[in-house]
């Protein structure tokens, strides 16, 4: 028992008053008489037996401390808990994803439909029941803590409203029975649009095993018959040696009970470049990679159309053409192979080379890729890409021997991934080089060319950092460095390594629901409104957001990206596999004790009651 | 002062004295000749002569006046009969309890009543009933027994719930000679009905009966108002009521119809019925209770 306004409990003393006036009330003088039977036959309300008047005197003390106390007890917001074995709290868990926004084919959205069955239970609910709100897109919410008080319940239900953001279920399971186990026993009423979210698909081996005294029941109405689009991923990146060339990756996931057509519309700042038609059959999934030419800054907007579409979030992607920055490169070498020279500078604007010795490195700035070119440094650096040309000893990932006596003439190599992006263009049968390192794969770093005497070209990621070493020295080998295949060598092997560079400086596209770090006051969003663009100010509330539209971002402090969905179980609309739906518009079973949870209703009843009897017992009874 | 003194002083004895001679004067000037009853017997006073007719005793033959007259007549002598009186006293605690003059009216009342007994030579029984009926005394004659008398009502003590009922069925009057009864009591029992039924059964007693009924002014027209808690005396049952002057005058008419029941019920059954106030004039009372037609007056 507890009481939720505990400042009106000190009015309960008013009920000594009660009891003061009941102890010390005037007594009636008692006579002692000798004509009792003659005063007993007089009317029947002027006389009591004693035990009468002192049971009516009780009952009216009695009444009047009830009245107070019961007074005392709704303003102070008394509160019962549950007896052991009866249902103590309800966890509603909302599922507020995207494609809980879905329109029905009965008209109305998935999410107002599945509030209409929590509101029925909610009304069918004892009021001894606490009530908790929660709420999930990638991230749980509590958007109400447990409480007694329906309106505050009913409020809180209204507030949610879908966002385009997906759904991961299982941590606001784990979450709400966290808080289910609070109170237990308990039932989390789990409104959702997909079984696999309910975590009771057979196939889903994450399912969600309730602890004992916490039930999970699920509130689902199912997209039968619904039909959808939509973009579940995206990129943009720039094609090397290529001028204001991009190239466009686009993923559609799509599912329709009959066949459908859809269109992908591509913009640059409005105008429709690109335009590519396909067909949605159930469960479809579309890739696209399309090449663009485009400046920097130009917005290039992604729509998909589909009649039918139940789903409109995630049909659009809008972002940003990034800048074309050069890669950064430092060339470290004592000696300066003219050949390796002449291949840099083939590379043209899209590389900027800065040389230096060993003796000058560590440096200060940073570096898309660095080659050591005959030398490595004592202590591998942290992060960035590397290639190492003819190492003559081991260092961080580079396991290398020195050859000495000149070198190792090699004519011929085995290539063991010809269509390595390292390779590309490179004649691997023509290629004939003086082997002066003995190398060593280890880890992820695999070799490309092996001659006589091992790997030769290795090339791999260990530790985040792409790394390339090539086992021979250009100055010293016979037919290589003459050929083209070694500046396209040397270019694939810099655009390789820098690959993860230079995406981390293309565009940012992000997934809704992503939380960034964030400076001022607001941000910005342009958002599409039909086919047109639209600004809306964002206020910040802290250091840290999540993404919850579908647009471009900046911020006051410079950053900017885009956001869109990109989920393809949001685009599938939750597709349950022919999995059973549990019946939500069934009544819930959920019962309590009469006297448990808030008793402000009752109370008040109470004291009516009361007011009612002792109105009866006055003027009808004549009790006083 | 003791007991006895309190309710039998001297001053008592000295008016009760004159209240005989009183009564004793008011006979004389009535009829000459002392405790005469109507029937005849056979003691020495001659009283008349009357034809003979077979069956008489031949030995009352005036055999003389048939010498003269030829013809027989019986002679008829008086018979002076001695009475049993019969003092019945209720010590039943509404006697003493909320109105203790009932209690030394009861008990003078008795006394009297005995001495006026004792000193006309007859048989004097005090009985005292609460729940039950009780013999104080023997049956005593002459006049020397009054103290005793008044020693056993001294002592009586007044506790006990009326049962008239029960007390009035287990008192049996003797037959050998003509009793005089005297009932004196307030006849509150457990309802009026009660008492008026405890009534019949007095009605067949062998005797003639007299039913004192002793009144305070007060329980027949009680000052009473307001919230009150009323005790009964003798069951000690609490009734808590409002009263007003309209129930007051309710509670007059319901007494006094009480009242008048038991005197018509008394007439019935040839009872003589007489209420008592305890403010009345004790002397007074005294003189109308016998001159209502009492053997004991007229002995």
């Amino acid at each position: 028992m507890r009481f939720l306004s505990p400042e009106y409990i000190p009015f309960a003393l008013l009920a000594a008053l009660a009891l003061a006036l009941y102890l010390f009330r005037r007594r009636p003088k008692r006579i002692v008489v000798s004509t009792l039977p003659f005063f007993k036959s007089l009317a029947k309300e002027h006389q009591e037996a004693a035990w009468l008047r002192w049971l009516k005197r009780i009952l009216s003390f009695l009444m009047s401390a009830a009245i107070i106390l019961f007074a005392v007890g709704s303003l102070a917001r008394l509160v019962i808990s549950p007896p052991a074995g009866e249902v103590s709290t309800v966890v509603i868990l909302v599922d507020r994803s995207a494609s809980m926004g879905v329109e029905l084919p009965g008209g109305g959205k998935r999410i107002d439909e599945n509030m209409k069955i929590v509101r029925n239970r909610l009304a069918g609910l004892p009021g001894g029941v606490g009530v908790m709100v929660m709420a999930y897109d990638r991230q749980p919410e509590v958007i109400l803590p447990r409480t007694h008080d329906r309106r505050e319940i009913t409020r809180a239900l209204v507030s949610i409203t879908v966002r385009p953001v997906e759904g991961e279920s299982a941590a606001a399971l784990k979450q709400a029975e966290v808080y289910a186990a609070l109170d237990k026993p308990a039932v989390i009423w789990h409104v959702t649009d997909s079984i696999k979210h309910s975590g009771k698909s057979a196939d889903d081996s994450d399912v969600t095993v309730p602890e004992k005294g916490i039930e999970i029941s699920d509130i689902i109405i199912p997209a039968n018959g619904l039909a959808n689009v939509g973009i579940s991923a995206f990129s943009i990146r720039p094609l090397p040696l290529e001028n204001r060339r991009y190239e466009i990756f686009v993923q559609v996931h799509g599912t329709s009970p009959e066949s459908r057509e859809a269109t992908l519309d591509m913009k640059l700042d409005g105008k429709l470049v690109q335009l590519r038609k396909f067909s949605i059959t159930s469960e479809t999934r579309e890739r696209f990679l399309i090449p663009v030419e485009a400046g920097e800054g130009e917005t290039v907007t992604l729509q998909l159309r589909m009649d039918g579409d139940a789903l409109m979030t995630d049909n659009s992607v809008i972002a940003r053409v990034p800048s074309p920055s050069p890669i950064r490169l430092l060339w470290v070498s004592e000696n300066k192979s003219p050949f390796t020279q002449l291949a840099l500078s083939s590379l043209g604007e899209d590389v900027t080379a800065y040389a230096a010795t060993p003796s000058e490195w560590p440096l200060k700035d940073d570096f898309d890729v660095v080659i050591f070119d005959g030398w490595l440094p004592e202590r591998w650096p942290v992060g960035g890409s590397y290639i190492a040309i003819s190492p003559p000893s081991s260092s961080g990932p580079v396991h290398a021997l020195a050859v000495k006596s000149g070198g190792i003439p090699l004519n011929t190599l085995r290539v063991t991934d010809d269509s390595h992006p390292i390779l590309y263009g490179v004649a691997n049968r023509r290629v004939s080089l003086t082997q002066t390192s003995v190398l060593e794969a280890t880890g992820s770093i695999q070799p490309l060319w092996i001659g006589s005497a091992g790997p030769i070209l290795l090339a791999g990621e260990q530790n985040g950092q792409r790394i390339v070493v090539m086992g021979f020295d250009p100055d010293r080998s016979d037919r290589l460095p003459l050929m083209a295949s070694y500046p396209l060598l040397i270019g694939n092997a810099i655009y390789w390594s820098a690959r993860p560079s230079i995406e981390a400086r293309g565009i940012k596209c992000m997934k809704t629901g992503d939380i960034i770090p964030v400076g001022g006051s607001a941000m910005r969003w342009t958002v599409l409104s039909g086919n047109e663009f639209k600004n809306e100010d964002q206020p910040l509330k802290g250091r840290w957001v999540s993404l919850d539209r579908v647009g471009i971002w900046e911020t006051e402090d410079g950053k900017s990206g885009s956001a869109a969905l990109f989920s393809s179980t949001e685009t599938m609309l939750g597709s349950d596999d022919g999995a059973a739906v549990p019946d939500a518009s069934a009544a819930s079973e959920v019962k309590t004790g009469f006297i448990s949870g808030d008793l402000r209703g009752k109370l008040l009843w109470g004291i009516l009651i009361i007011l009612v009897v002792e109105c009866y017992l006055f003027h009808r009874k004549a009790v006083y | 002062m003791s007991v006895d003194n309190e309710l039998f002083d001297p001053e008592f004895l000295g008016r009760l004295r004159a209240l005989f001679f009183k009564l004793r004067r008011r006979r004389q000037m009535k009829k000459k000749g002392i405790q005469q009853t109507p029937t005849a017997g056979f003691t020495r006073e001659f009283k008349d002569h009357r034809h003979y007719t077979p069956g008489d005793d031949f030995r009352g033959i005036d055999w003389r006046l048939y010498a003269r007259l030829e013809k027989m007549f019986i002679r008829i002598f008086e018979e002076v009969q001695e009475y049993h009186v019969y003092i019945l006293v209720d010590t039943s605690e509404s006697m003493i309890k909320p109105y203790p003059e009932k209690r030394v009216l009861g008990l003078r009342l008795a006394v009297a009543l005995a001495y006026l007994g004792l000193i006309s030579q007859h048989r004097v029984s005090v009985f005292t009933f609460s729940d039950d009926m009780r013999r104080e005394t023997p049956p005593l004659k002459g006049q020397g027994h009054i103290h005793s008398i008044l020693k056993q009502l001294a002592g009586t003590k007044f506790e006990g719930v009326t049962n008239l009922q029960h007390s009035l069925r287990s008192f049996r009057p003797g037959r050998d000679r003509k009793g005089v009864l005297f009932l004196i009591s307030d006849l509150f029992g457990r309802s009026p009905e009660l008492s008026q039924e405890a009534l019949l059964d007095a009605a067949a007693w062998p005797v003639e009966s007299h039913v004192i009924h002793v009144l305070h002014p007060d329980e027949m027209r009680p000052n009473l108002e307001g919230e009150l808690q009323l005790q009964d005396v003798e069951t000690g049952e609490v009734r808590r009521m409002w009263l007003t002057k309209r129930e007051m005058e309710r509670y007059a008419k319901e007494f006094d119809a009480y009242v008048e029941g038991l005197q018509r019920e008394c007439l019935r059954r040839q009872m003589d019925y007489v209420y008592w106030k305890t403010d009345h004039s004790f002397e007074e009372m005294f003189v109308e209770l016998l001159s209502r037609g009492s053997s004991l007056a007229g002995a």
